[in-house]
């Protein structure tokens, strides 16, 4: 499986654990700003 | 998951000359004949599995926010199902192509294999950049990608996931578009959702729990004692920040970590709890260091376990020679190129491949797929519990191979996949 390079400050997109909630942003928000719950970048596959 | 096998007759004929960069086809096909070669595979098994079963290709056109048709190429590679229903991702990316989806599904098939998960290996995804769509552009292409593969998929057929460009959202659509066809609600078809329609806990940090427990499996398999292990994990993202805690936590002396923006080195060790993951605040570890390296140094530091747990790879020709420990567990997908994997076996640096280390997250996809079609959700003490077990078994798998063979890691973990997958190709026989 290939894995992208991630450049720093290049728009990334979020999606949180617990809600689904997606967040477009260059820098991770940390935590869902809707829930609190786990992020994880999209860029990545889960399998 | 693996850049590349020790392609490895004894004399290794071909890996001086590998290139650094093949094809996720070529890498795959080359994976499997290596492991053929050490298991006298029978000739008919092996040319079933250099190829596909089957691969799908669909038009995929949606409606544009300003009313025009945009039109895009879908691909679902289905490679083996002899075990059970093709597992594996959905990408939306636009360098998405039939052979990589290929060659992907390929490494499903090993990858579901080593881990005796009654699944086979699936790949698929659209050639878009999902950038450059709206949410309900995504929604439609979604929708539509999943109309045309509604005969091809299904808990008992085959069953996405979420890839590159995909997610939770992604499969809650997947997964509504194909139930509302069939005209039953079919939570199995799909894994990675949301908890509240059928999602598991313990997804996230899945990767990374199996990365820590195959880490503390070599060690006590070396006779080294955790409290005396010393360990340095490039990527402090979601597998990488999860593997350090847990080995820490267990008592591994976790001596630097890293993010895109430098790593982090402490001797005494570094407390990794402390320490915020690169999605919980970028650039944690480097701004929380007193001692900051590069992530190029990381990798040479003279350490126990190296985990590589960021991008793939980060282990080539150029740097291999460099390499201090005398342990690498593979957490990201191919973080070791096929000439640093062959310089690492010369020098005797053990590596525990990605397609066993990192597999925890198709572990609970399988979890995931088991609570769908009982209908009953699992606690997460009880996801870690059975993923803990499953790690053990395939690592017990691979350990009688290795013993048995006098191979590498590697090279064991393709054989207890390839013969399982022989075995069961064997009593199933070929018809019609």
């Amino acid at each position: 499986m290939k894995d992208p390079d991630i450049e720093d400050g290049e728009e990334q997109a979020y999606e949180c654990f617990e809600c689904g909630k997606i967040v477009t942003a260059t820098q991770s928000p940390g935590t869902c700003p809707g829930c609190g719950g786990e992020l994880r970048n999209r860029s990545y596959p889960l399998e | 998951m693996a850049s590349d096998p020790l392609g490895e007759e004894p004399s290794r004929p071909e890996g001086e000359h590998q290139p650094e960069s093949e094809s996720a086809l070529e890498t795959a096909r080359r994976q499997l004949h290596t492991a053929a070669a050490h298991l006298d595979l029978d000739g008919n098994v092996l040319a079933r599995l250099d190829h596909p079963t089957k691969v799908h290709e669909v038009t995929v056109p949606i409606e544009r926010e300003d009313g025009t048709v945009d039109v895009f190429t879908g691909y679902r590679a289905q490679h083996d199902s002899v075990r059970g229903p093709y597992k594996g991702g959905l990408r939306f990316h636009p360098g998405v192509t039939r052979d990589e989806c290929v060659g992907l599904s390929m490494w499903m098939t090993w990858k579901c294999a080593v881990m005796d998960l009654p699944f086979g290996g699936a790949k698929g995804g659209v050639a878009v950049d999902p950038k450059s769509l709206s949410v309900g552009e995504k929604e439609r292409l979604t929708r539509r990608f999943t109309q045309e593969l509604r005969t091809v998929i299904g808990p008992m057929r085959d069953i996405p996931a979420p890839d590159m460009g995909t997610d939770a959202q992604t499969m809650a659509w997947l997964m509504d578009a194909y139930s509302m066809q069939e005209g039953e609600t079919i939570p199995g078809v799909v894994t990675g959702k949301p908890p509240i329609v059928g999602g598991s806990e313990g997804r996230g940090a899945a990767p990374g729990r199996s990365v820590a427990i195959v880490t503390r499996a070599v060690c006590e398999y070396y006779d080294r004692r955790l409290a005396d292990t010393t360990v340095a994990v490039q990527g402090f993202g979601s597998v990488g920040a999860n593997a350090a805690r847990l080995l820490d936590e267990w008592g591994a002396n976790v001596v630097a970590i890293s993010d895109v923006s430098g790593a982090m080195y402490d001797p005494a060790g570094i407390d990794t709890a402390a320490v915020p993951s690169h999605e919980e605040e970028p650039e944690a570890v480097s701004a929380h260091a007193e001692t900051t390296i590069s992530n190029a140094d990381l990798l040479e530091l003279d350490v126990d376990v190296l985990v590589p747990a960021a991008v793939g790879n980060v282990i080539t020709e150029a740097n291999a020679d460099e390499i201090g420990a005398d342990v690498v567990v593979e957490g990201a997908n191919g973080p070791t190129t096929s000439a640093g994997d062959a310089i690492l076996e010369e020098r005797g640096v053990h590596v525990i491949p990605d397609i066993l280390a990192n597999a925890g997250g198709v572990t609970v996809s399988y979890f995931e797929w088991l609570q769908d079609i009982n209908r009953r959700a699992w606690s997460l003490e009880r996801v870690n519990d059975e993923l803990e077990s499953e790690m053990f078994a395939a690592w017990t798998a691979v350990t009688d191979a290795f013993e048995a063979r006098d191979v590498s890691w590697r090279e064991a973990a393709y054989i207890v996949a390839l013969s399982r997958l022989a075995d069961a190709h064997r009593y199933r026989g070929l018809w019609p």
